[in-house]
């Protein structure tokens, strides 16, 4: 009887979980069909707006909270009393926007706008139908200023997916060039190995790590950090050019590491000849980033990269540190080749798009039509220059031409507001390149780049005119097995790219084809397969 | 008999108030005194390294100089701690959440455990074993954020307080101890007298468990305080995140910024360290400051889970 009752008790507990799991998602009694009315008039009862905001945790370090502050009143004074709409800011945890967007999604509360930087991640959500299709004729009706902008960048075929319009996009300026990202070095130190700058060619690059490294300047001049994750050595350089079509959609890609290829083989095996010259840190697997500007700022390694900024920590620390020294900036020098290496200067190009924006399938009509509005509002030129700029006199100022200068970022967030204005613009423009540069280089140190930067976005610019930088592809579908397989990928990446650039030379070539084989059966080649059967489907970009 | 002798004349050194292990030095001694000292080390470093770190110059901090030793002491990231009175708010905000936490769990579980404890309880098994189902199996993210959201409980306190007020280790343990400690002929006096079984719990059985109470209180105030999950997914308003989620935004923000995709990275700022060291440093002294007077129960939980458990 005992017995009995157990059985029957597990399997009401057994019933009642699996239940409870398919219960998961709520149904919704929005009307969401209704024909969006394209006349912009105020609203007759109040349409509540919800709009994502990336909330990076500055609220603790004297940022103001990102769902109520001056910007959002100043939203609401602005756009939403005008037309009777309750503009809601929705914070979307930065480091886990996943997880955010699957709770909203399976509480039917996702925000009316769906946004992100991540097409992958679009194209997913889209998938899983958190993202409604819309008529790209209402969308222009509505918002014919922020339609231009998307017209201007010569994409609008990226607002498909699956042969239906589901995306707008904000604009990204200088989208091609990477001027943004900076490599510094120790010019001192290549004065003293006899050159009067970094050298443009990879053999003579190696040659002038060796002479630093022999004058006993730095015993690991190329120091080294553990490579993890997303968009990891990048193989441009070393790919054949013109590329192969299916080759380049298949694997030419920043989200997973292209083990197996012929390009990601030369790569790393210069990063292998450059290990067993001790030229790498041989501990270089167990370094994170911290390490890598402690490491710059102590004289352990000969070069640090990181994003241009106004202040940059890493640099205010290294001439403190070092008042005698002197620091450099890599200038890509044009499209430059080494066949010693079979090296170039090519690179990964970007679109010149900005955040991707979606319209929830939860909302209704009215909801969408809101938010097209607040795009369309959001884009006109005097409010992205006040979400950008903020005030005169209090967060910026005008110099002798007029133009603006930041003074203070106080009270401004992250980035001076992008994550509001993200869903326009994904870069603050001044529309010229040289006040742009102007307004990234690093202040408050003895050395100005502004030079250096202009001259590397200038050589960049050269290499993609001359069409050796690529945009990657884009799949207008969802791409399954990157989902499932990425992160094991990652994981398996970091594991065996170790293994190649710390064995010996001369195993390099037999290692590279065995790991390569795993790596595909670990799950790439289901990738590179749904890949090649997407881009056969005209479901992706071509290679212009 | 010889083995006797020598236990009954090593308690009578500590009878006599003598520490044997003073009086008679032994090897092992030493390597358990210097296995205990490492062990002690590898939680007091860290925190003098923090600490250190909280008081010294950004550009060293950078530049990985500082250890042990503070280098260009200033104060300035405690005061802009001080000065922008978000974690101050956080801090008062999580003390209130931990402490009616505490006092409604340790009602819940009072509840649960004295009558389970008692053996005239008909069906107490049965309801024991249901009880214990949610050490073993949990519903899940999704479900949870649904179940909240159809109680209004989302972005609000009270998902901080009431979904882990009820604990089945807690309750496990109490009425473990309620078994042991309080005997049926105590409460069988009491009927006796006439007492009501509110009366025997209020008047007998709770004076007789301070230990228990006091022990389970702090794994309930503990617990509350050191977690931070449920503040990621169910809160979304700054004014009701606890402080140590505030703490894990910091340093997820910091972290986040060092590997940003190119998409959104181009100015953004990380929580330079020494903010960061001096928020630990902030958010850890209360309790540090605490803590030696609460140990004793915390030893006490401890035995009287590994023994009754």
């Amino acid at each position: 009887m005992k017995k009995m009752l157990s059985r029957v008790l597990a399997v009401v507990l057994a019933g009642t979980m699996a239940f409870g799991l398919t219960a998961c998602g709520k149904s919704s009694n929005k009307n969401t069909g209704d024909k969006i009315d394209t006349e912009w008039k105020k609203f007759d009862n109040t349409v509540t707006l919800k709009v994502p905001v990336y909330d990076r945790g500055g609220n603790s370090n004297g940022v103001a909270d990102v769902v109520n502050n001056d910007w959002t009143k100043w939203v609401q004074e602005q756009f939403g009393d005008k037309w009777n709409i309750k503009v809601q800011y929705v914070p979307i945890t930065r480091s886990d926007v996943l997880t955010d967007y699957a709770l909203l999604a399976a509480d039917k509360n996702l925000p009316t706008i769906c946004a992100e930087y991540d097409y992958p991640k679009m194209t997913q959500w889209i998938s899983d139908g958190y993202i409604d299709s819309f008529d790209m004729d209402t969308f222009k009706a509505i918002a014919p200023t922020y339609y231009a902008n998307m017209e201007k960048t010569g994409l609008l075929n990226m607002t498909k997916v699956s042969g239906k319009d589901y995306l707008v996009f904000g604009s990204r300026a200088y989208g091609f060039s990477t001027y943004t990202w900076a490599t510094f070095y120790r010019l001192d130190w290549v004065k003293a190995a006899g050159y009067d700058k970094f050298p443009d060619k990879l053999s003579d690059q190696i040659e002038c790590y060796k002479k630093i490294k022999a004058l006993g300047l730095c015993e690991y001049p190329l120091g080294g950090t553990r490579v993890t994750g997303a968009g990891v050595d990048q193989n441009h350089g070393y790919r054949d050019y013109p590329q192969n079509e299916e080759l380049w959609a298949t694997t030419g890609d920043y989200n997973i590491p292209a083990l197996s290829t012929e390009a990601q083989k030369r790569f790393l095996k210069v990063a292998n000849e450059e290990y067993n010259l001790g030229l790498i840190d041989p501990e270089f697997y167990l370094k994170e980033s911290s390490d890598a500007i402690a490491d710059f700022v102590n004289g352990k390694s000969f070069q640090y990269s990181c994003y241009l900024n106004s202040t940059i920590q890493a640099l205010e620390s290294f001439y403190a540190e070092n008042p005698n020294g002197e620091v450099g900036l890599m200038v890509c020098p044009g499209y430059v080749t080494d066949d010693a290496y079979h090296w170039s200067t090519a690179y990964r190009a970007g679109l010149n798009l900005g955040a991707y924006v979606g319209f929830s399938k939860s909302a209704t009509a009215d909801e969408k039509k809101a938010a097209m509005m607040y795009l369309e509002w959001l884009i006109t030129p005097e409010n992205l220059f006040t979400f950008q700029w903020g005030v005169e006199g209090k967060n910026f100022e005008r110099d002798a031409n007029g133009n603006p200068v930041a003074i203070s970022s106080e009270g401004m967030g992250h980035n001076s507001n992008v994550d509001y204005w993200m869903l326009a613009e994904a870069v603050k423009s001044l529309g010229n390149i040289e006040l742009d540069v102007k307004a990234v280089t690093p202040q408050n140190i003895p050395a100005d780049f502004f030079a250096d930067i202009l001259a590397n976005y200038n050589g960049q610019k050269e290499v993609y005119e001359k069409g050796f930088a690529n945009v990657d592809c884009y799949f207008a579908t969802s791409i399954a097995a990157e989902a499932e397989y990425a992160q094991t990928l990652y994981g398996k990446y970091e594991e065996y790219r170790n293994k190649l650039t710390t064995c010996k030379p001369e195993e390099f070539d037999a290692l590279y084809d065995e790991l390569s084989k795993k790596y595909l059966e670990d799950g790439y080649q289901k990738v590179i397969d749904e890949r090649s059967k997407a881009l056969k489907d005209g479901n992706g970009t071509h290679l212009k | 008999m010889a083995k006797k002798k020598e236990e009954i004349a090593r308690d009578a050194e500590v009878s006599r108030g003598e520490n044997r292990a003073i009086v008679k030095f032994r090897p092992g001694d030493l390597l358990m005194m210097i296995f205990i000292t490492l062990l002690s080390l590898t939680c007091v470093l860290p925190f003098i390294h923090i600490a250190a770190k909280s008081i010294s110059s950004n550009s060293k901090v950078v530049a990985k100089l500082v250890y042990l030793i503070p280098k260009e002491i200033t104060f300035d990231a405690y005061g802009s701690i001080i000065r922008d009175n978000t974690l101050t708010y956080s801090m008062g905000y999580s003390v209130v959440v931990t402490f009616i936490f505490t006092v409604l769990g340790m009602f819940v579980c009072i509840c649960g455990a004295y009558p389970l404890s008692r053996v005239r309880l008909k069906g107490r098994k049965w309801l024991t074993f249901l009880l214990m189902v949610p050490m073993y199996f949990g519903a899940g993210l999704i479900p949870s954020y649904l179940l909240y959201s159809d109680y209004n409980l989302l972005n609000n306190m009270w998902v901080l307080i009431l979904p882990l007020i009820y604990s089945a280790y807690n309750l496990l343990i109490m009425k473990s101890f309620f078994m042991s400690s309080i005997p049926e002929s105590l409460e069988e006096s009491a009927f006796l007298d006439g007492a009501s079984n509110f009366q025997i719990l209020l008047k007998i059985v709770l004076p007789l468990s301070k230990p228990i109470l006091a022990t389970i209180s702090l794994f309930y105030a503990v617990g509350r305080w050191n977690s931070y999950a449920d503040n990621m997914y169910f809160i979304r308003s700054e004014k009701l995140k606890m402080v140590q989620y505030k703490l894990y935004q910091m340093v997820a923000s910091a972290q986040e910024a060092q590997t940003a995709s190119m998409a959104d990275a181009a100015a953004v700022t990380s929580t330079p360290e020494v903010l960061q060291a001096a928020s630990v440093m902030f958010i850890t002294i209360p309790i540090i400051c605490i803590y030696p007077f609460l140990q004793k129960y915390f030893v006490k939980g401890t035995m009287i889970g590994a023994v009754k458990g």
